[in-house]
């Protein structure tokens, strides 16, 4: 899918990018995690050739990069920024077809697909769609820059801590719904973010970077249970594993007995039921047909700390 | 002190009313040349002149109502003073003059209270938000009943109408040249300079070095750029073709060029500010989506520039059209033809001739331009 070889990038003394080597997967939820300064932006901007790498290979789907020219291998690959970048000249329509005009798709086709993203970013199409950027609030706005880099449909997103300038209850659920989209429609995603919770509620794999370099990339359960060092083991903080309770569905690892006590819905996740049975004291919570136990919980603790998957 | 609750109205209207009654209001000049007698408003006006006071007097009294429609009332007395003044100016006219020679100037008294009222427009016509169709009508009724007491040679009698009649058909001819120099000074300012300001923005070493020639330009006065322009321009009219277009050291040659170079700065200060307020992030966006630079620049640089590009133009228009004056020293025509006959002849009625003009123009055109502005950002932003 995207594999980069030993990809270095140097501002004059300083490198940000060290001899660095990934391979993303096909269909991936790839999240860079590092601290400010790591060189996580400047990789990602390397493989859309927004910023020009001092040497290494990068091939996309098969092709080098340096094959293509900047802008036709830009209009294959979505890019989403923190600040979004909406045009303000341009209404929430217009700004959505900006890829698939540049490629010359015809109108009618255009405007199926404008109102299909704005539905699949959950916003109506036809209170959005002539809405001016400025008459967007942050989520709103937010919402819209993915659906402007879905419109032409590409295979792979490029995004830059998409969701860091917004609120955080909009933020969680952007984000939730975001990895639904990504999970319906087989997108691979290469994300970028400084915030630990993100990337472990979004990630298939996350990769720790620390001054150019790739320090661990592993699947978050893998990464929380067995650090590599130190400096991974910072990131966590030893919560790790709660973060972890709370990627499952309660409703996935229910019992078939049925049960009284209320408190969690089809949708809560393992996390959200050991806070209802701390708070209320039951040991036995009904989720949907069957019911989770205090037991089950910690059994599903201990057989991920110890690596029984 | 808490009483008075329009401070500006007050001292406005006070010193209209004083001017008013004791200030020479009219010159009566049985010829052209002689200096003439001054005669007040109580003397000239004769009755008209209650009118006028009371009018200024209801002004004073504004000044101490707060009410939600008092700044409407102000424009609307304003509007009927103006017409009042004018309409009495004329009337007693003819009473005066004795033989076809003769002639009435407008005094002090006049000037000053011309001066309050554009004061008072300015102001008020500011103020009110509202009932636009109000103040469209006040400025038609003034425009209409001026009009039409000029149409019918009720001012004839006046100093300035007699010069205007003159040399009427010069006048007209002036008008043109003066209208073809501004707009062809600006429209070649515009070809050179927002290029050139493009320029600075996307070369940052050119920026210094294009901006600063263009301030510099600036600070030139004009009659030594003419100085500069006179041989250069001598020699080029010597050759064939640009003999024929009638270029030379005076003329239209040196004028044209003058006002060209005064058009660069602002519209290319303009064009480089214009640029650099598009946000940085949106010109990512632009090109993270695959967009070429020629695209980046004919989709969203441009269009957001814009709006202060065009500011940029209309100060260009602005100043040129004061700076075409000009070129009546350097017989390049224009209204500045009359300002510098004027000049030499001690007439101020010539220098009105050729000032008035202008200034209605560039009160016209600065509100049509800006108008314009206010379209242009409401069709790209909303």
């Amino acid at each position: 899918m995207i594999k980069i070889k030993d990809a270095v990038k140097k501002y004059g003394e300083f490198t940000a990018v060290n001899n660095l080597s990934l391979i993303v997967n096909k269909s991936e939820f790839l999240v860079i995690l590092g601290p400010s300064g790591c060189g996580k932006s400047t990789l990602l901007r390397l493989i859309n050739k927004m910023t020009k790498r001092t040497s290494g290979e990068i091939e996309v789907e098969g092709d080098n990069i340096d094959d293509l020219k900047d802008e036709e291998l830009r209009k294959s690959i979505g890019y989403v920024i923190q600040s979004i970048g909406l045009f303000p000249h341009m209404n929430v329509k217009k700004n959505i077809a900006t890829v698939p005009q540049l490629l010359k798709w015809d109108e009618k086709k255009i405007d199926k697909r404008v109102d299909e993203m704005l539905l699949l970013v959950g916003l109506d199409p036809k209170q959005y769609k002539l809405k001016k950027p400025s008459q967007l609030s942050g989520g709103e706005a937010q919402r819209v820059g993915v659906a402007r880099a879905l419109a032409s449909d590409p295979d792979i997103l490029l995004m830059d801590e998409p969701f860091g300038a917004v609120d955080p209850i909009s933020r969680l659920r952007l984000q939730k719904e975001f990895r639904q989209i990504q999970r319906r429609l087989k997108k691979t995603v290469v994300f970028v973010t400084h915030d630990t919770d993100e990337a472990l509620l979004l990630a298939d794999r996350i990769c720790i970077m620390n001054e150019g370099k790739v320090v661990q990339i592993d699947t978050p359960e893998h990464i929380i249970l067995h650090p590599k060092d130190d400096f991974v083991r910072s990131f966590f903080k030893g919560e790790g594993i709660l973060t972890i309770l709370s990627r499952k569905d309660a409703i996935d690892y229910a019992e078939p007995i049925p049960s009284e006590e209320k408190g969690l819905d089809e949708n809560s996740t393992l996390r959200e039921a050991l806070t209802v049975m701390l708070m209320s004291g039951k040991e036995r919570l009904s989720v949907g047909e069957g019911s989770i136990t205090w037991e089950n919980i910690l059994k599903i603790a201990g057989s991920e700390i110890n690596g029984e998957e | 002190m808490d009483r008075i609750k329009d401070k500006t109205l007050l001292l406005f209207s006070l010193i209209g009313a004083a001017t008013l009654l004791f200030m020479p209001l009219i010159t009566y000049k049985p010829n052209r040349i002689a200096r003439g007698n001054q005669f007040g408003s109580i003397e000239y006006l004769g009755a008209a002149v209650i009118i006028i006071a009371i009018l200024w007097v209801i002004l004073v009294a504004l000044s101490f109502y707060a009410k939600n429609n008092t700044d409407m009332l102000v424009f609307l007395v304003s509007v009927v003073l103006f017409i009042a003044l004018f309409w009495s100016l004329q009337l007693n006219a003819g009473d005066y003059i004795e033989n076809p020679a003769a002639r009435i100037s407008l005094s002090s008294g006049f000037y000053i209270q011309m001066f309050l009222m554009y004061m008072l427009f300015s102001t008020y016509t500011g103020r009110i938000k509202e009932h636009r169709i109000i103040k469209i009508i006040g400025f038609l009724s003034i425009v209409s009943v001026l009009g039409f007491l000029f149409y019918k040679g009720l001012f004839n009698d006046f100093s300035i109408i007699k010069e205007f009649y003159s040399k009427r058909t010069q006048f007209f001819n002036n008008l043109r040249i003066h209208a073809i120099l501004t707009f062809s000074s600006v429209v070649t300012g515009i070809i050179i300079a927002i290029p050139l300001g493009f320029l600075a923005y996307s070369k940052k070493r050119l920026e210094g070095k294009i901006m600063l020639p263009l301030s510099i330009i600036e600070t030139i006065p004009s009659l030594s750029l003419f100085a500069i322009f006179l041989v250069p321009l001598s020699g080029l009219g010597k050759l064939a073709f640009f003999d024929s277009i009638g270029v030379s050291g005076i003329g239209w040659a040196p004028a044209y060029l003058a006002l060209t170079l005064y058009t660069l700065l602002p519209i290319g200060r303009n064009t480089l500010t214009g640029f650099y307020s598009v946000d940085r992030n949106i010109i990512e966006a632009a090109k993270g989506m695959g967009m070429s630079k020629s695209q980046v620049l004919r989709k969203i640089e441009l269009p957001l520039a814009f709006p202060v590009i065009f500011t940029g133009i209309r100060i260009a228009f602005i100043q040129t059209i004061g700076g075409a004056v000009l070129a009546g020293l350097v017989g390049g025509g224009g209204m500045g033809t009359f300002v510098f006959l004027g000049l030499g002849e001690a007439s101020p009625d010539l220098i009105l001739l050729g000032v008035l003009p202008i200034v209605f123009f560039t009160i016209i055109l600065d509100y049509f331009l800006k108008k314009f502005e206010k379209t242009i950002r409401r069709v790209i932003y909303d």
